[in-house]
C-alpha cells in the first residue's frame, strides 16, 4: 500500500517535471523567435502594418517610377536640343574658318607660282608694276597673295611714297627689291596669265629692262594676315 | 522531492529551448497563446494543491487541452477576421490573477500565523 502510493507519487512528481520543461522550453522558444523577427525590420510588422507599408511603397515606387521616366524623357531631350548645338555649333566653326581663310587670316599651302622681281640698274619696280601684278593674278584665279611674306588682303593698298618708298598695308611694311610674289591658284592658269605674248605682265616687265622670273611650284606656302582687320565707320544694314 | 522534479525539468527545458530552432513568425502566435495557456494551467495547479483539490489528470488534461484548444481558437479566428485570441488571453489572464489572489493570500496568512505564533511564545517567555 504504502509502495503504491510512493509510485504514485513518484509519477506525478514526474509528470509535474515534464509539464515544466515543456513550458520552460515553449517559452524560450517563443522568446528566441521574437528576438529574432525584432531583428528583421517587415517581417516584425503585424499584417496590417505590412499591408500599408506595402501599399507605401508602391505608392512610392510608382511615383519614382514617373519621376525616372521624366527625367529620362528630359535627359534624351537636352541630349537632342545638345546634338543640335553641336552640330550648329561645328557648323558655324567650319564657316567661321572658311570666312578666316577667304580674308587672310590663316596660314594657306597649296600649288602656285612664285615669282621673283628685280630692279635692274636702268629702271627700277614702281607700285604701279607691282599692283598690277597683283592685279593680273587676281585675275589669273589666285586665291591668297603675298608679296615678301606679307599677304595681300582685300582692302590692302600698294603705294609709293615721296617718290621713293614702296609701301603697303597703310604705311605698315615697306617693301624693297628683290620682290618675292608668291600666289595659290590653278598654276597653269596662272602662268598662262603672266607669260601672254606682248600684253602679259612678264613680256611687258622685260621690255622695260626689268628682271622678272615666274616659278610654277607644288607647294606654296603663305602666311597668315598679321595686322588688324577692323571697322570704326562702316556697320551693317538691318 | 517534488521541487527537485521541476527544478531537473526547467533545466532540462533551458537546454532543449536552446537546441531547439526558432519557429516562423506566423506560428508564433499560436505558441504565444498556448504559453498563455498552459501558464494559467500552472497557477490554476497551484491554487488547487493549496485548496486540497489537486489531482493531477485534472491538472495534465487542462494543461494540454487548453493549450490545443486556444491554438485552435486563435486558428479559427484567423480564419474567421475576428480577434478570437483575445477573448482567450481575457479568460486566460484573468483567471490567473484569480489564482494568484488565492495563492497569495494563502501565504499572507501563513505568514501571520507564524508571526503570530512568534509572539505568543514570546509572550509565553515572558
Amino acid at each position: 500500500m504504502k509502495l503504491k502510493l510512493d509510485k504514485n507519487k513518484t509519477v506525478l512528481e514526474f509528470t509535474i517535471g515534464i509539464i515544466s520543461m515543456l513550458l520552460v522550453s515553449t517559452i524560450l522558444i517563443q522568446v528566441k523567435s521574437v528576438d529574432e523577427y525584432k531583428k528583421s525590420d517587415i517581417e516584425n510588422l503585424r499584417e496590417d502594418e505590412v499591408k500599408t507599408q506595402i501599399s507605401m511603397y508602391k505608392d512610392k515606387y510608382e511615383e519614382a517610377e514617373e519621376q525616372y521616366k521624366n527625367n529620362q524623357n528630359k535627359i534624351s531631350e537636352y541630349q537632342n536640343t545638345q546634338n543640335e548645338n553641336q552640330k550648329a555649333s561645328s557648323l558655324i566653326d567650319e564657316e567661321l574658318k572658311q570666312s578666316e581663310a577667304l580674308i587672310g587670316l590663316t596660314d594657306m599651302k597649296g600649288e602656285g607660282v612664285i615669282i621673283t622681281l628685280n630692279n635692274t640698274k636702268d629702271n627700277q619696280y614702281t607700285s604701279e608694276n607691282i599692283r598690277d601684278l597683283i592685279n593680273e593674278l587676281k585675275y589669273g584665279g589666285a586665291e591668297a597673295i603675298s608679296i615678301n611674306g606679307n599677304r595681300i588682303i582685300n582692302l590692302m593698298d600698294i603705294v609709293t611714297i615721296n617718290n621713293t618708298f614702296i609701301v603697303m598695308d597703310g604705311g605698315r611694311t615697306r617693301l624693297d627689291s628683290p620682290y618675292e610674289v608668291k600666289a595659290i591658284g590653278d598654276r597653269k592658269y596662272l602662268t598662262s596669265t603672266l607669260n601672254m605674248k606682248n600684253s602679259g605682265f612678264v613680256d611687258l616687265m622685260k621690255s622695260s629692262n626689268l628682271e622678272i622670273q615666274v616659278k610654277e611650284s607644288d607647294n606654296v606656302t603663305i602666311n597668315k594676315y598679321n595686322g588688324t582687320l577692323k571697322n570704326d565707320y562702316m556697320k551693317e544694314v538691318k | 522531492m517534488t521541487i527537485l522534479f521541476i527544478t531537473i525539468g526547467c533545466l532540462l527545458g533551458v537546454i532543449f529551448g536552446f537546441l531547439i530552432p526558432t519557429i516562423p513568425y506566423s506560428v508564433s502566435n499560436y505558441l504565444a497563446i498556448a504559453i498563455v495557456a498552459a501558464l494559467d494551467s500552472v497557477f490554476g495547479g497551484i491554487a488547487s494543491n493549496i485548496n486540497k483539490i489537486f489531482d493531477i489528470k485534472v491538472f495534465v488534461s487542462g494543461f494540454f487541452v487548453n493549450a490545443i484548444l486556444a491554438m485552435l481558437l486563435t486558428f479559427l479566428g484567423q480564419k474567421l477576421n475576428v480577434d478570437i485570441y483575445l477573448a482567450a488571453i481575457i479568460v486566460f489572464i484573468g483567471r490567473m490573477f484569480n489564482n494568484l489572489g488565492i495563492i497569495r493570500r494563502y501565504y499572507l496568512e501563513k505568514l501571520e500565523k507564524k508571526a503570530g505564533n512568534e509572539i505568543k511564545k514570546k509572550v509565553k517567555k515572558i
